[in-house]
């Protein structure tokens, strides 16, 4: 049992039991350059007083926007350690957006990253005068600012420092007060359907949620790990767990463009991304290969086969031939380690995806890529609730439950937890806190059930769950996650419901790997627009879709699809800052579209916003084509 | 903000410039001056002398008659080195880079003029020599980071996209740490993009480090957007100076581009 209940506690006993060791990692002018445990204790110290100097009070909101760097990440543990309340926005949200989280929280002071966010900030100045200071990391482009707001990172730690060489005592004080009941973080959900809410999270729910991560996947002292969450993820807390409670050293990469050479040099023992970004690794290895020269492409092709028998006889406990034993090992040598070494995996033990649904499919495809992709599950709300451990993978459920966690399925399918990783209820907001937490139970809202080995499996959100005019229940974010496994689908949106026969797809193609795979086979294409509304496309698309289609039971199986003119954007609110889809708003957006289709119309008219070379813009007309999965072939 | 003219003497003067090539006159009594901190941009048709002026201030180009003088110390017909030792840097209309060193050795090799270790002691690669290399390395760095090159510090050259080449020579003509850079259309062929990155850059230098700017380019957005002052070139001969605003309304200026009637 650790005595020890906050980051910020913690912190000041690491600097006390690991002085010199190494905390921090991160690459600049070109060098991996280190932090001890002192020198970030002395940073958060200064921090953090520089904050109380300023006002900040037990209690305060602090409201943070930038990329994931160390100076946001000490900041946080110095908000804390001075008794204030974290409030990490997402660093691509719009002036809009930033504007009601820092009115919502009452955030008295922002702590910004740089230029960007310092803008989106002073744009919407007069609309939170609350906030009394303005502070910023990167002083780059900042020269001529002179808002009195505000305050350069660098001072904010002089002020600081100069408060501690008066009142030495004052940041331990500080710190011990600080207690595991109290509020640590309000964490702003993504709000598929409404407008976000503040979820109130405890240091004591988010170091249960850590201890639970570290249960399933141990890490010791000095193992190596890169953060690539954005701050506004709640795994980024929990994440940090594994920094503060036992040591492991966070490397910071050198910037978002330089992430897949920093994994390469870095080599994390444990990685936790997205299914978004596990999706983009495995299209980018797929473009890579097919890329690549003819003897290592048809290497690849000969050893992948065989690594996924390999695979199937594992998880469905088959015992594996020696024979079969020999080409996997063969394979590895000549294919995958080397694959593996190219990607950053070589030295990774744990593989991690969660927060979101990723299709089997591509546990399969990593597993026979030799990366044993595990699953964790979890929310804001709820904390981790499962996680596999690396002995105990199940493709199909998101984890074994974890220790302390309570678990109910309810009479309509939804699964219930309970336990010490709960959050404490949305900041301002008792009526939906009262409809999400009843007698400490939260309803997460997710539909699963468990099996007897207690692992849990989750289907969708109990609001996306739907059935045909026939009565034929779907769930269509697992249609949607089998259909992403396809390289040249980008995104898509299952359609449907009572009203409808059957299902039917609005496609995002995947710009990339489709113009590459356009420019080799000579198919000539000017823009994203035209690019999807090719007959080609349509084909290869509709290839991919026949393929899903077997995979699926007959009722589900879609029947018509539309390529898209345009990806879905989170900024005009079509998809939430985690990137998952806003159903209820796509709905109604591209409600002409999904009227045509079921009218069965062969093209439907739409208006689209170009943007030319010389940064104009205009509108310009053009039709999307709506394909059928299986007869008439080239309409 | 460093002032942009403090009444001293400019700090590059061209006074009446002659340029010949044969029976060619490329420039005809050419005189203008760029004073410290100032962003000048040279304007003009096609064929108007806008790049022949450049290469006579930087030597490639030795004036038949007129004087040049930066920091009230006479450049004339001095061979391009010494001139780039005294504090002037420039970019090349087509990218004139070593396409099989990677981008850092591209820069290092910028640095040369700050080198002082002889060559036995960089052969043997200890002590004195082994120090410099990192005290470049780090000047270098700096300027990695200050044009968002990271991710194509190890590339070689030949391979990267023309917009990014570009800025590697921004970046090598920013290692020479220069007073004055002469951009000779830096933003041609870019997309809108790569321009703004570009704009953005040129305006950093010119705010961060006070570097003196003068600028030859195509793109009037650009050139109205972020010139001090603008000088117009047609056949050789500066036809109008001025701020933006006077440019634009100036009659001369309309013509030259647009043809007498």
């Amino acid at each position: 049992m650790l005595q020890e209940d906050t980051y910020p506690k913690l912190l000041v006993r690491n600097s006390k039991l690991w002085s010199d060791g190494v905390a921090l990692r991160r690459k600049d002018m070109g060098i991996w350059q280190s932090y001890s445990w002192k020198q970030c204790c002395e940073m958060v110290r200064d921090l953090c007083l520089g904050l109380v100097e300023l006002g900040l009070k037990p209690g305060d909101k602090v409201s943070l926007i930038g990329d994931d760097e160390p100076e946001g990440y000490l900041a946080e543990v110095a908000i804390q350690a001075a008794g204030g309340v974290v409030v990490a926005m997402w660093s691509d949200s719009i002036p809009s957006e930033v504007e009601y989280i820092i009115q919502h929280s009452d955030s008295k002071f922002v702590i910004a990253e740089d230029q960007e966010q310092v803008d989106k900030v002073l744009e919407i100045k007069a609309d939170i005068p609350e906030v009394r200071k303005l502070v910023y990391w990167d002083p780059k482009g900042m020269r001529n600012y002179e808002n009195p707001l505000l305050l350069s990172y660098r001072d904010l730690r002089a002020m600081g420092a100069k408060r501690a060489s008066a009142e030495p005592q004052l940041f331990d004080e500080l710190v011990s007060k600080t207690k595991g009941t109290d509020i640590a973080q309000i964490s702003y959900t993504s709000g598929t359907t409404s407008l976000p809410k503040g979820a109130m999270i405890a240091h004591n729910a988010i170091i249960a949620s850590a201890k639970r991560m570290h249960e399933a996947a141990p890490l010791s002292r000095g193992d190596d790990v890169i953060t690539t969450l954005a701050s506004a993820s709640v795994f980024h807390s929990w994440f940090a767990g594994y920094n503060y409670i036992t040591g492991v050293t966070v490397n910071f990469p050198e910037e978002p463009e330089t992430l897949v050479q920093d994994y390469r040099e870095i080599s994390p023992r444990f990685i936790l991304i997205t299914p978004r970004q596990w999706e983009s690794v495995s299209s980018m290895t797929q473009v890579r290969v097919n890329d690549a020269g003819y003897i290592k492409r048809s290497f690849y092709n000969l050893f992948l086969p065989i690594n996924y028998r390999v695979v199937d006889k594992r998880s469905s406990k088959k015992p594996v031939g020696p024979w079969l034993r020999f080409l996997s090992a063969l394979g590895d040598l000549l294919v995958f380690a080397p694959l593996r070494d190219k990607l950053g995996f070589t030295k990774t033990k744990y593989p991690v995806t969660g927060s979101a649904f990723l299709s089997p499919d591509f546990f399969r495809y990593f597993q026979a890529l030799g990366i044993n992709l595990s699953q964790v599950y979890g929310s804001t709300e709820a904390g981790v609730v499962s996680m596999h451990s690396q002995d105990d993978i199940d493709n199909d459920s998101v984890g074994k439950i974890c220790n302390g966690v309570q678990i109910s399925i309810s009479d309509t399918q939804e699964i219930l937890v309970r336990g010490a990783s709960t959050f404490s209820g949305y900041y301002k907001n008792p009526e939906k806190t009262s409809e999400a937490l009843k007698d400490d139970w939260f309803y997460t809202g997710d539909s699963g059930h468990i099996n007897k080995r207690n692992h849990l499996f989750y289907l969708d959100r109990i609001d996306n769950l739907d059935e045909l005019r026939n009565g034929h229940r779907y769930a269509p974010a697992y249609i949607e996650g089998k259909l992403k496994f396809s390289r040249f689908i980008q995104d898509v949106m299952v359609i449907g419901g009572k009203k409808r026969d059957y299902l039917s797809v609005i496609i995002n193609i995947d710009f990339e790997s489709i113009g590459k795979w356009a420019e080799a086979r000579q198919v000539p294409y000017t823009t994203f627009v035209d690019l999807s509304q090719k007959d080609q496309v349509g084909d290869l698309v509709r290839a991919d879709l026949v393929k899903v289609n077997k995979t699926i039971p007959e009722a589900s199986r879609v029947r018509k699809f539309v390529l898209l003119h345009k990806e879905f954007d989170a900024d005009e609110g079509e998809l939430t800052r985690t990137r998952k889809l806003r159903r209820s708003f796509l709905q109604k957006r591209y409600g002409d579209l999904i009227e045509a289709i079921y009218a069965d119309k062969k093209e439907v008219p739409v208006v689209t916003e170009v943007k030319y070379r010389d940064g104009r813009t205009g509108m310009v007309e053009t039709s999307l084509k709506i394909r059928s999965v299986y007869e008439d072939k080239g309409t | 903000m460093p002032s942009k003219d403090n009444g001293d003497t400019p700090f590059l003067i061209c006074d009446n410039i002659g340029l010949r090539f044969g029976g060619v006159t490329a420039l005809t009594g050419m005189s203008f001056n760029v004073n410290k901190g100032e962003i000048v941009s040279i304007i003009g048709p096609n064929g108007a002398g806008k790049t022949c002026i450049i290469n006579t201030i930087t030597g490639f180009y030795k004036p038949q008659q007129g004087h040049i003088r930066f920091k009230q110390q006479e450049i004339t017909g001095l061979p391009p080195h010494k001139i780039c030792a005294r504090g002037i840097a420039r970019t090349f209309q087509n990218i004139e880079l070593f396409t099989g060193l990677t981008v850092l050795d591209n820069l290092l090799a910028a640095r040369h003029i700050y080198l002082k270790t002889n060559l036995l002691a960089s052969a043997i690669y200890l002590g004195p020599a082994l120090k410099e290399e990192i005290k470049e390395r780090v000047v270098v760095e700096e300027i990695i980071d200050f044009l968002e090159m990271e991710a194509i510090r190890k590339q070689e050259v030949g391979i990267l996209p023309y917009g990014q080449r570009k800025r590697v020579e921004l970046g090598r003509a920013l290692a020479l740490e220069p007073e004055m850079i002469l951009l000779d259309e830096p933003t041609a062929g870019m997309n809108v993009e790569e321009k703004e990155d570009m704009v953005r850059f040129v305006l950093d230098i010119n705010e961060e480090k006070g570097t003196s700017i003068l600028l030859v380019e195509h793109d009037m957005d650009i050139v109205m957007d972020i010139s001090d002052r603008i000088i117009v070139f047609d056949f050789g001969v500066k036809i109008a100076e001025g701020l933006p605003s006077e440019i634009k309304q100036d009659e001369r200026v309309i013509k030259a581009y647009l043809g007498e009637n």
